[in-house]
């Protein structure tokens, strides 16, 4: 058994295992079922590749995972839609001189930070600066907003995006999400390990809030639903003569026992059923194309001298500072690429769901959850991360039906009027989350260091 | 809470009092709809229209953060000296 869970057959034992699991919902439950687990898990395979280069190769503690899903997520709104020209007619000049008035006001206070000594006078400078900034901005802004806001608002009532293929959002979501990562990281990187924990938390909410309540960005709490895909529609398949042709064609020896009338009818299911499970396996196509390029990237970089010197970064700071590396600068560049993943993760995932929901990004789901898809996948090691996401995403989901289960299994003697039962009965979704903490306290006590734990190069000398 | 407790430095009791008057002022007075004020200060003629707040109330929670995140920044032990943790 020992020999069996050593360091190198542990990696595709875990594949092995969370294969099958798949099938055996797919055999269980159903296939499509069991494929749109399976896109999701690949979606969160790459988040926490994001969050593994961040916290296991450098050690930066991104409570901020939210946030940048989130910018990713409004990436995929910004290229898609349409734009509404009519609002870009009523608002877009207000909207364009007030975002110069901002990108001045920045210069400026630059200039004035670099040009004055340290003194009263400075901070006095700089507070009048931005109080009048404010009101000279807000000049233009407010009514821009106002215009933008009333262009047919049940409808659009914003700016609308680039009317380009939505594939081409998990670049601008990785582009989008590095940049606020840099600006954040700039501020916040000076900040020790707990300290910037709290700060990535806080900036991750302020920017949900910025996207639930600027409605001329992305429409707010009114959602931006129906998407563009890179996939044809189901509908629009059921109707293609090929993909007819192919079903007949692979399903023709269960077609042929039936009799001539029932065979349309047949054939119309199976259509019906395959054009969903066909959708779903383009995207796992497009998903598994992105995860391999990342991981086989982070697997490249976690072994290249800058991914050792990551982890010299990680493991004494210090000793690496004096060493003669750059550790803020390191850190930076290393929170920016995490954050780019994440990013990456976060458009795939809105253009997989075709909607646009801020309400939905709630840090339990979209942080702590990605977290410990990291830490009980094994931090440090990149197969670990896409383990760990494809096996929390698993259990997250299989949690309910395993806690109905388990609750119809105890409740199976009561009386079917008893009042406990009937608790019992309501209460299995909430299990939810207790599976969650037993996982990963199983985890912790048992592989402390994750299922697939980080590979120690112990060198004899 | 947890913002007001590092604002005013963990580990000291004035600074926990001083860092929630903090918090709790700043959002308020960032998000407060000076309207009412306005109306009582100006004759009728300049009556404001709209409800004349900085920020919208929703943003009450982010004012908090950005005075966390900048009070973390230029003094990481808080307005009051107390622990670093």
């Amino acid at each position: 058994m020992k020999a069996l869970l050593n360091q190198q057959n542990r990696a595709p034992l875990a594949f092995a295992v969370m294969g099958l699991l798949l099938v055996g919902v797919g055999m269980g439950q159903s296939w499509p079922f069991a494929l749109a687990i399976l896109n999701l898990c690949l979606i969160s395979a790459v988040m926490s590749l994001g969050v593994n280069i961040q916290w296991g190769y450098a050690g930066l503690l991104n409570l901020g995972v939210m946030g940048f899903t989130a910018l990713g997520g409004l990436a995929a709104v910004l290229v898609s839609e349409a734009p509404v020209l009519e609002a870009w007619s009523v608002g877009g000049q207000g909207m364009a001189v007030s975002f110069i008035l901002v990108v001045i006001t920045i210069i400026l206070s630059i200039l004035v930070y670099r040009n004055m000594a340290a003194s009263w006078q400075r901070r006095l400078t700089l507070t009048g600066l931005y109080i009048g900034a404010y009101f000279v901005i807000n000049h233009f802004y407010g009514p821009a907003v106002y215009a933008i806001e009333s262009v047919n608002p049940a409808t659009s009532g914003f700016l609308g995006g680039m009317g380009m293929p939505v594939i081409f959002s998990w670049v601008l979501g990785g582009v989008m999400a590095a940049g606020v990562a840099w600006v954040v990281g700039k501020i916040t990187l000076g900040l020790r390990s707990d300290y910037l924990a709290i700060a990535t938390l806080g900036i991750s909410e302020i920017i949900i809030a910025i996207l639930k309540n600027e409605d001329w960005l992305a429409r707010g709490v009114k959602n931006v639903a129906g998407l563009d895909r890179p996939v044809p529609f189901e509908l629009e398949l059921q109707a293609t003569p090929w993909f007819v042709d192919m079903v007949q064609s692979l399903f023709s020896g269960r077609l042929a026992e039936l009799l001539d009338t029932q065979r349309a009818d047949a054939l119309q299911q199976l259509v019906i059923q395959s054009s969903s499970i066909f959708v779903k396996l383009c995207y796992t196509g497009l998903f598994s194309v992105v995860l391999v390029v990342v991981l086989l990237l982070s697997m490249k970089a976690l072994n290249s001298p800058w991914g050792r010197m990551m982890r010299a970064i990680r493991d004494n700071e210090e000793a690496a500072n004096a060493m003669g590396k750059n550790v803020v600068r390191q850190h930076l560049q290393v929170f920016v690429l995490g954050s780019a993943v994440v990013g990456i993760a976060g458009a795939m995932l809105v253009t997989l769901d075709g909607q646009f929901t801020p309400t939905a990004y709630q840090p339990l789901r979209f942080t702590f959850l990605v977290w410990l898809m990291v830490i009980i996948g094994g931090s440090g090691n990149n197969l670990g991360a896409v383990f760990g996401g494809f096996f929390i995403w698993f259990m997250w989901i299989e949690a309910e039906p395993l806690s109905i289960a388990f609750m119809d299994l105890i409740t199976a003697g009561m009386e079917q009027t008893s009042d406990l039962r009937k608790h019992l009965l309501k209460s299995a979704p909430h299990l939810r989350l207790f599976i969650m903490g037993l996982v990963l306290l199983l985890t912790m006590r048992f592989m402390p260091r994750g299922i697939i734990p980080e590979e120690t190069r112990l060198h004899s000398v | 809470m947890f913002a007001a407790a590092i604002v005013g430095g963990i580990g000291s009791p004035i600074g926990a009092v001083v860092g929630g008057f903090v918090i709790a002022f700043s959002e308020v007075i960032v998000t407060y709809a000076y309207k009412k004020f306005f109306i009582y200060l100006l004759p009728e003629s300049l009556e404001p229209s709209g409800l004349m707040q900085f920020l919208s109330t929703d943003y009450k929670f982010a004012v908090s953060f950005i005075i966390l995140v900048v009070v973390l920044l230029i003094r990481p032990t808080g307005i009051f000296k107390g622990q670093s943790i």
